[in-house]
């Protein structure tokens, strides 16, 4: 990183810089550690992003058993592939992308054994707020809302839903979504134009 | 703006994300339009509370599942290692040796079979050419058909072809 003495002299942000080296250097020693298949040295990588993956892994598939499947699945993946990891990106947009891709193959393989189980005909859909989704440590009014904005979350095509909850819940920025999602800026900006315009809608059907 | 068209637009105008104009026409909308006002309420007290709620954890065996995975996963790393090992060093070399012995023998038999053939055909030319010469039957070539000498050339020929 190239920074004007001028600019690092006056300019708080110079500290910060420092401590976010201090950050990257313990990450890189972190990776450094894994790609020698240091278990102890993953078991703290997981330690530091089990929350950030589950949570992404949840909002994406709204079910707590599959977003636990998809978690495990996703630190299988960095592990075996940590090697592929070269460091050009955040190593959290590395695995916000590992996270996002799981979750979709997981939404795509759900939806063709619901199609050979026939459950489209019988007409059996999941209940928002099925015991499965409730959380226990919320409020009664949170878990209602929550439960409307996760049903129509789950409404909006695959790839608006990925940008929302990139938006919303991890609060990443347009660059970074579209860092994770290989994507344009502009791509981004009418996914999420168009996605908030659809949860409108679907929000405003479902309060009444 | 038509009113449906504002409705469509109220999430992006509760996040502040509309451009000034749109957001002052969507706020004179608001003034005169009862339905408006009250969607826009209950959309941002539902969108807003959901928006604070904690994030969740995963269960406390996740890890022993991820480990018992990796494990079970390096072992079979493991054995595909050993098997790929095995593949290279025995099994590929012996394979190759068999293919060689086998195009060697399919070779072999195929030449002898072929020598035995010619071999055979020759003695049997040698042996009829023997034969006439033993009878002097070629002198029969020149008699004309229909006699005695002539049915057997004929017949010397049909059993030379």
């Amino acid at each position: 990183m190239k920074f004007k003495v001028s600019y690092l002299f006056v300019h708080p942000v110079r500290i910060d810089m420092k401590a976010a080296e201090e950050v990257l250097m313990e990450e890189f020693e972190l990776l450094e550690k894994i790609k020698r298949h240091d278990r102890e040295a993953f078991k703290s990588f997981y330690e530091i992003y089990k929350d950030m993956i589950y949570n992404v892994c949840y909002r994406m598939l709204n079910n707590k058993q599959d977003a636990e499947d998809a978690t495990q699945d996703v630190f299988v993946k960095a592990f075996r592939f940590v090697y592929r990891f070269r460091g050009n990106a955040k190593l959290s947009t590395w695995l916000y992308q590992i996270a996002v891709n799981t979750s979709l193959n997981y939404i795509r393989r759900k939806k063709i054994a619901a199609w050979f189980s026939l459950d489209f005909l019988v007409g059996k859909e999941e209940s928002i707020l099925d015991n499965a989704n409730i959380r226990p440590d919320l409020e009664m009014e949170k878990n209602e809302s929550e439960a409307l904005v996760q049903q129509a979350i789950q409404s909006l095509p695959p790839r608006q839903r990925t940008a929302v909850i990139l938006q919303r819940y991890e609060g990443l920025s347009y660059k970074e979504i579209a860092e994770v999602m290989k994507t344009s800026l502009s791509a981004v900006e009418s996914l999420l134009h168009h996605a908030k315009d659809n949860l409108t809608e679907k929000l405003i059907v479902l309060l009444k | 703006m038509k009113h449906r068209e504002i409705r469509k637009k109220l999430l992006r105008y509760i996040d502040g994300e509309l451009p000034q104009d749109d957001k002052e026409e969507i706020q004179l909308h608001l003034e005169h339009c009862e339905q408006c006002r009250k969607d826009v309420q209950s959309l941002s007290g539902v969108w807003k509370l959901s928006q604070s709620i904690e994030r969740m954890q995963p269960s406390p065996f996740l890890w022993n599942k991820i480990s018992a995975q990796l494990e079970g996963k390096t072992q079979k790393r493991r054995l595909v290692h050993k098997a790929g090992v095995f593949i290279r060093q025995v099994a590929q070399p012996a394979l190759t040796v068999a293919i060689v012995a086998m195009a060697l023998f399919v070779g072999i038999q195929i030449g002898g079979y072929l020598n035995t053939k010619t071999l055979s055909r020759q003695q049997t030319t040698q042996t009829t050419n023997e034969l006439q010469n033993e009878f002097g039957l070629q002198n029969f070539q020149l008699l004309t058909s229909g006699s005695l000498g002539g049915e057997m050339a004929a017949l010397m020929n049909y059993e030379n072809e």
